[in-house]
This record gives structure tokens, sequence and C-alpha cells, in this order.
């Protein structure tokens, strides 16, 4: 008996899908004495998850879907590959059904209880081999539906991924591009203060220079109605064309003339006045009336008269050629493509660095240069960004060499060097890369930037940027062509550097 | 000689006129010394040592070449001979970061800021000489007429002899 029923059984594993269920509802037919079948219009549920099902539903006609609910959403598990037998899954989980089912197009489905289904398999082997075949072959298919739906969501997980690595890299770039909106715009806000400042104090500088020069005349012309008009016009001339002593010479000096003169107190005061010499003193004061104080008194005077007005007349002098460079610097952006004097650009921004170069020896290797077309403001930026970065290196103290010369036929190079400990190898090829860190909400630029402009300014004039570094010196080399006709021949004359 | 020094240390020759004339009043009762950095101010220091002045106020710009102003003044500070020296600063250009430097490890006693007023200047130097005298000397009479005279007088009346 159990042999014929696994010959069977087993054999049975390979007749047809239809042919199996036909036999299961037949011989189901035979034990149950033709079960009334019930007809189920679209979308009627049979059951919800998680209801206690007291037997399995057999589809004889039709589609159901198993879903169920998740997140306010119906997620579909199975439909086609539910198969005839509906609550199977019932059958393992203590009679609770797993999905939620409803039908999808009209059906026609046979119920039957757990305790019928017992009995009749009990008694009809050979329903037992075709719903256990039936059950079987449902399960795989369910089992294979499981495995790719398992692999799809891997498939859809790993293209999340890939999209949220985009974004991310998207977000990161936008961050950069508005970082770089909002220096810029930064820097040309500035740039337009830093011209109107510099167009609003040319006024008062020229003033003060005119002011200077009437002071000058009219105390000349005062000195002439004076009794010691004539050493008041030589003290005059001695402080305003006399080269200063450095504070260690007047020193010296002191020192000197104590000892000839026997009195360190007048030595002091003579010195502090510019007279060295016990013969100009005496020659200066043999013309003066008075007590030897009041004579005294009356160099004085006059010495820090002359000396106000030559410190009015350079410190005016500063500010206009500051003044100048500033305007020279700004009003270069509003001019495109010109003759560009290379020096001038060189020696303005040189000039608005003056407050750093204390410490540094600038030596110039001009060359004989030709005026270059192109962009004077950018290129202003571009040798501002240089100097800024060696002057960083080397901490403000050292010395910067700036070279031009011809670079024949058709171009010209500018190198600035500097004497700082150098870029360390393996950082050489990422210093023209733009890089920034945003640190306590703040964007900062590092070299990355300013090189990176640096870079896209000497590309759009057809040059090239070159690095050569060890410590001790650095150069950093720019090659621009003279003229855009030369640009065209330089790119197409050079594929390789 | 035992004279009081006021030291300057300005590189700007216009702008060291500028501070030496302001220190004009000061003149007669002080030796008035200028350094334009901090190599020539160890020089001036020196030789008032050797001369047995002592150095009483240093007014220091901070942006000079070579040592800075306010490594120059913590240097000072480290040396006891010059602790009780007042140490003002004058500059428009010193950081925040060195300005506390100053004030914690030089002793700093007043800043002055670029561009500055002569009353100003004038009463910083008379407060500053006028501590120093009251920390350093005993005789306090001969400074009454140039520097605080009330503040000196208080100091002689609370117990500073005044012979």
């Amino acid at each position: 008996m159990m042999d014929d029923v696994r010959r069977s059984f087993l054999g049975g594993f390979h007749a047809p899908d239809a042919e199996v269920e036909q036999r299961m509802i037949e011989q189901l037919d035979i034990e149950l004495d033709h079960p009334p079948r019930l007809d189920l219009p679209e979308g009627t549920v049979l059951f919800r998850q998680n209801d206690p099902l007291d037997g399995i539903y057999i589809l004889i006609e039709g589609k159901v879907s198993l879903y169920q609910e998740i997140d306010g959403r119906e997620v579909v598990f199975h439909s086609q590959t539910v198969g005839k037998i509906i609550g199977l899954l019932a059958l393992t989980r203590h009679s609770r059904s797993f999905f939620d089912c409803r039908t999808l197009t009209p059906s026609k489905v046979l119920k039957i209880s757990f305790g019928d289904l017992d009995n009749a398999l009990q008694r009809n082997p050979q329903l037992m081999e075709a719903f256990i075949t039936v059950l079987l072959r449902s399960m795989g298919r369910r089992n294979k539906r499981l495995v790719e739906l398992q692999t799809e969501v891997l498939g859809l997980n790993s293209r999340i991924e890939d999209e949220r690595d985009m974004l991310a890299r998207t977000l990161k770039e936008l961050q950069q591009a508005q970082a770089l909106l909002v220096e810029s715009e930064k820097m040309a806000t500035l740039g337009q203060l830093a011209a109107g400042v510099a167009h609003e104090l040319n006024n008062p500088v020229a003033a003060i220079d005119r002011a200077a020069e009437y002071v000058r005349e009219d105390l000349i012309a005062l000195a002439a109605e004076l009794p010691d008009g004539r050493v008041f016009r030589e003290m005059l001339s001695r402080t305003m064309q006399g080269k200063p002593f450095s504070t260690r010479e007047q020193r010296e000096f002191r020192k000197l003339l104590a000892t000839e003169l026997g009195d360190e107190t007048l030595a002091e005061r003579l010195v502090a006045i510019g007279i060295h010499q016990p013969d100009t003193y005496r020659n200066l004061a043999g013309e003066l009336t008075g007590s030897p104080e009041e004579k005294l008194a009356k160099l004085e005077r006059y010495h820090q008269l002359g000396g106000a007005l030559r410190n009015i007349d350079r410190c005016a002098e500063r500010i206009s050629e500051l003044v100048k460079s500033l305007r020279a610097y700004t009003r270069a952006d509003q001019a495109d493509g010109r003759e560009v004097n290379i020096h001038e650009g060189l020696e303005d921004t040189l000039r608005l660095f003056s407050n750093r170069l204390r410490d540094v020896t600038v030596e110039r290797q001009y060359g004989d240069v030709p005026p270059i077309h192109g962009h004077a403001g950018e290129l202003n930026q571009v040798w501002t960004n240089l100097i800024a970065n060696a002057l960083d290196a080397m901490q403000n103290r050292g010395q910067i060499t700036v070279v031009t010369a011809p670079a024949p036929p058709h171009a010209i190079a500018v190198s600035v060097i500097d004497n700082g400990p150098g870029i360390p190898p393996e950082n050489l090829e990422k210093i023209f890369s733009l890089r920034f860190t945003t640190r306590q909400g703040r964007v900062e630029f590092g070299l990355g930037l300013g090189l990176s402009i640096t870079r896209n300014i000497i590309a759009r004039h057809g040059g090239t940027i070159d690095v050569n570094s060890r410590p001790g010196r650095t150069e950093f080399r720019v090659t621009l062509p003279i003229s855009p006709a030369n640009r065209m021949m330089t790119q197409s004359e050079e594929p390789s550097p | 000689m035992n004279r009081i020094v006021i030291l300057c240390v300005e590189d700007e020759a216009e702008v060291r006129a500028a501070v030496l004339r302001d220190l004009t009043p000061f003149k007669p009762l002080m030796r008035i010394e200028a350094a334009e950095d901090v190599a020539d101010a160890r020089l001036v220091l020196q030789e008032c040592d050797k001369e047995q002045d002592e150095v009483g106020l240093i007014l220091c710009d901070h942006l000079l070449p070579g040592t800075r102003g306010v490594d120059f003044l913590v240097e000072l500070q480290k040396d006891p001979r010059y602790a009780p020296t007042r140490k003002v600063l004058i500059t428009g250009q010193a950081g925040q970061e060195d300005t506390i430097r100053a004030v914690n490890e030089a002793g700093l006693n007043h800043y002055i800021a670029k561009p500055w007023k002569v009353e100003d200047l004038q009463a910083v130097v008379r407060k500053q000489l006028t501590d120093y005298v009251i920390q350093t000397r005993d005789d306090l009479i001969p400074f009454i007429a140039s520097l605080d005279g009330k503040r000196l007088l208080d100091a002689i009346a609370a117990g500073k002899r005044g012979d």
C-alpha cells in the first residue's frame, strides 16, 4: 500500500499542473460529495491578515491577490503565483491567515474545512497525492517569487544607494558653487568699495598736498619779513631737504657732539634738530638775537616747522601712491582686452602688499617684456594670489624674487619665487584643485581656491602655470602669450607639455 | 645718573617724530630715547644700563621689521630689570591674538590705537610714569610738577617719604 502511494506520488510530479489540479478537484468532489461552489464577484475580500481560518479555499476559476497592508499601502505578494489552494499558510500558522486575500476577477471557489480535508486526505491516497503535489508546486512557485522579490529589493537598494551618492555629490558641488559665488560676490563688493574709497581719498590727499605747499610758500615769504629770516629759511631747507638719520646714527652724533661741546643736554637738543657740527651751531646761532636758550628755542621751532612740513609731504605722497595703486588695481577690472603692462601690474600689487612686506626683501629681475594683450584686473588677481601664497608660505619673512622675461617667440614669462619651506611633493599635484572646508559655519578657502582661480585666469589668457618647489625655493612660473593671435599658436604648438 | 628713560620704538620716521614731539612736556625731567626697531631698542637698553639710567616706560609699535613689538615686550617682562617698566603698545595693527598675549604675558599696561590724540597720549604717559615712580622711587617730590601731582602727594601722605 505505502509502496503504491509512493510510486504514484512521485510519478504524479511529472504530470502537467492542470491535470493534477483537475484530479485533486475530482477526488475532493468524490470524497466530500460535491460540496457547493461559491461564485464571487470581483473585489470580494475572502479574508484579512490574521483572520482565524477554519479551512482552505480551492480556486476553481478566476484570479485572486494575496497582499498585506504595510504603512497604509497595499503591498501585493502574490497574484500570478497564488496557485489553486488559498489559505496555505494558515495550515501552518495555527489557522491564522498570513495575507489579505481579494478576488481580482469574478471567481469560483470551493471552501473546505480543515476537518473535512483531513478526513478526505486520510481516506483517499489519490487525493493525498494530488493535493500534496499541488501544495508543493504552489509553495515552490511562491518561494521562487520570494527569491525574485528579494533579488529585486537588492537591486533597488543598490540603485537607491547610487542615487543617494549622486545626490550627495551634487549637493556638495552645489554648496561649493554657492560658496564660490558668495565669495566672488563678496570680493566684487569689496572691490567696488575699495575703488570708491580710493576715489574719495584722492580729493583730501590732493588738498593736503596743496595746503602743505601753500604753507611752505607763505612761511618762506614770512621769513623774508623776519629779522631772523635767513636762519629760518636755512633751517627750513635743511630739515626739508636733508636726509634724516637713523636713531642709531643720531645717538652716535649726540655722543660725539657732547664730547666736543662738553654739554650733554645741548648736544642732545642740537642733534634732535639735525645739527651735528659745533660750527654749524655757532654760525646759525651767531645770526640770531637773544639769550643762548632763546636762540636754541628758535632753532628748535624752525626745525619743527620744517620737519612737520616734510612729514606732511611725505605722508601725503605715500597716501596718494597707495590710492593710485588701489585705483589702478580696481579700475583694471573694468578694462577688457587691452594692452597690459606687466610691470605696472606687479608694482601696483606689491605696493598694496606693503604692510606684509616689511620683513621681506623683494628682488625684482625685470626683463625687457612687451605689453601683452589681456585683462589687467584678472592678471592683477594672479599676481596677488602668487604673492599672497609666497608670503603665507614664508610667514611674511624672507625673500621674494619677481622675474619677468620674454619667452620667445610669442610669449612672456613671469616667475614669483620665494625662499620658504617649499611644498611637499605629495601636495604638489593637488595645489591647483579646488578644496575648501567649512568650519564653524564659515567657508574657508585654502591654497586651492586662489590657485584654481589663478589657473583659470591664465588658461583664459591662453597661458600656462608651472610650479617647481624644493625646500628653500618655490617658483611659480606663468607663461602668457603676447597677443590672442599667438594664443592660438601657443595652444596648437604645445599639445604635450 | 639715575634718570628715568622713556623709550619709543617705532619704525616709521614720521610717526616717530610725532610721538617724540608729543613727549616734549616730559623732556626736562626724563631722558627720551627713540629706536627704529627692536635690535636698535636693545642697544638703547644697553646704553641706559651702562649709564645707570632706568627705563620707566616703553611706547612700542607692534608691526616692526624683525622682532614684533609684542614679542619684545614679552621678552622684557621676563627680565627682572624691566619687570617694573611700564609697557604701552601704540599700534593700529596688532591682531586680537597678539593683543591678548601682550596683556597676559607682557603685563601690558595700556594700548593706544593709531591715530592717537596728543592729550590722550600725554595722559597715558603721565599716568604710567606716575605709577612707575610711586612703585620705584623713594623721593617723589621732583615729579610732582610734571606728573600726576595729586596722586604723588597722596602717595607721600600715605607713607612714602617726601624728603
